[in-house]
């Protein structure tokens, strides 16, 4: 299974990085298209704080990561 | 001549300049209940409010540089956080602390070519919170292929102290203190790659610990935009974080798995107005040696959110609701208006 999603990722980037010459970007440069930020949600983990440990930069108090 | 090339220089490189930026973030969460599968009472409902002041620089050195920096002010409801002392009496943490905690950040974002790196620090400033707290991350990404393909890493470390409190271990039922101060740190290294004009994939490696009261944990994360028309755009973020089996428990919790699916859309109404929806859903799976219980948490959340982005200016509300099978339930608004100097 692992080794079949590796070849589908290999694929993937192998087949984005081929068209590059002839893609036009301006989709995927959209403000909506930002996968670098978490989503809107940004969905709690309130069971096992897993999802909310703390990150600096992320401008809440840190009482969050301790429950 | 060349006065007048570098003056034509100076002038482009000003307007072209990044301008500085400042930003106002208000938010308030109301929470109700407890996350726990065997919990029997009823917990009342607490609401926390924070809001948040920033600034960033215009771009120094030819904008290779920018600096930022944030106060935060919460006022948090700790009336459902309870403390237990050596006899098992528990009292709420409200009853020694109900005031307002400001924290700080600053960070620095270098970017030379077709790298980038981000440098940031904060702390808590309110001496007397029951939770103050030094974080610090560190990040790096370069882009190849004209930014096309990103790789990046992101590091980040914590140190929190928490109010003595004391826990039943269900292994010997001896009471045990929980530590006074909790380290944590989470390692990222992800890969972003445009795969068409309209879609664009990041596959994200994660794994992080909380030293003093829980085991390491592995995991990923796979996020997809897509960009159905010019104006409406999807996005799915799928993951997965796994606590270590083969490491000692610590605290009174059994070793938890979660996992996450959330699914976004955004649609440009007019120009520059943007609305997104988003329903997503976090499963925890707890697994309990001393007893043989496997506990799951299931917690839905629903959002929106608008922005409208002016000549010189953005403002954005948003909103999002969540729900668990235990009687945990959260509703949080966020509105904000960010300032280009």
């Amino acid at each position: 299974m692992a080794k079949h999603v590796l070849w589908i990722g290999l694929g993937l980037l192998l087949a984005g990085c081929a068209s590059l010459e002839s893609v036009d970007r301006s989709y995927v440069n959209q403000p909506a298209m930002e996968l670098r930020d978490g989503n809107i949600l940004g969905a709690p983990s309130p069971a096992s704080g897993l999802r909310n440990m703390k990150k600096a930069g992320g401008g809440e108090s840190c009482s969050v990561c301790a429950k | 001549m060349r006065q007048i090339a570098l003056a034509s220089l100076l002038l482009s490189s000003s307007a072209w300049a990044l301008p500085a930026q400042v930003e106002s973030q208000i938010s308030a969460t109301s929470t109700s209940g407890a996350a726990a599968v065997d919990f029997r009472g009823t917990s009342p409902q607490v609401s926390n409010y924070s809001s948040t002041i920033s600034g960033r620089s215009p771009g120094l050195w030819n904008d290779s540089l920018i600096a930022s920096v944030s106060l935060t002010t919460a006022k948090n409801d700790y009336s459902t956080t309870s403390l237990t002392n050596e006899e098992g009496q528990s009292t709420p943490l409200s009853d020694r602390f109900h005031g307002a905690e400001t924290s700080a950040e600053f960070g620095l974002e270098w970017k030379g070519g077709a790298h980038t790196a981000s440098l940031s620090y904060g702390q808590m400033l309110t001496q007397a919170s029951p939770y103050p707290y030094r974080a610090v991350s560190a990040g790096y990404n370069v882009g190849f292929f004209s930014n096309a393909t990103v790789l990046g890493t992101n590091l980040s470390w914590a140190r929190q102290e928490q109010p003595l409190s004391f826990h039943t271990d269900a292994r010997d039922l001896r009471i045990r203190a929980k530590p006074l101060a909790l380290r944590s740190e989470r390692a990222e290294l992800w890969l972003e790659q445009v795969l068409t004009e309209r879609w664009k994939m990041q596959v994200k490696g994660i794994a992080g610990q909380r030293i003093e009261d829980r085991p390491l944990h592995l995991g990923g994360e796979l996020r997809n935009a897509y960009a159905l028309t010019d104006r409406l755009s999807a996005r799915l973020d799928t993951g997965l974080l796994r606590e270590r089996r083969g490491e000692a428990l610590k605290d009174e919790k059994g070793y938890f798995t979660t996992y996450w699916g959330e699914l976004q859309a955004t649609y440009e109404v007019i120009y520059d107005l943007l609305l997104t929806a988003s329903a997503g859903t976090t499963v925890e799976r707890e697994e309990v040696p001393w007893s043989g219980a496997q506990n799951q948490v299931g917690t839905d959340t629903y959002g929106l959110k608008a922005s409208y982005r002016g000549r010189s200016w953005t403002v954005n509300l948003s909103g999002k609701i969540s729900r668990s099978n235990t009687s945990y339930r959260s509703r949080g608004i966020q509105g904000g208006f960010v300032w280009e100097i």
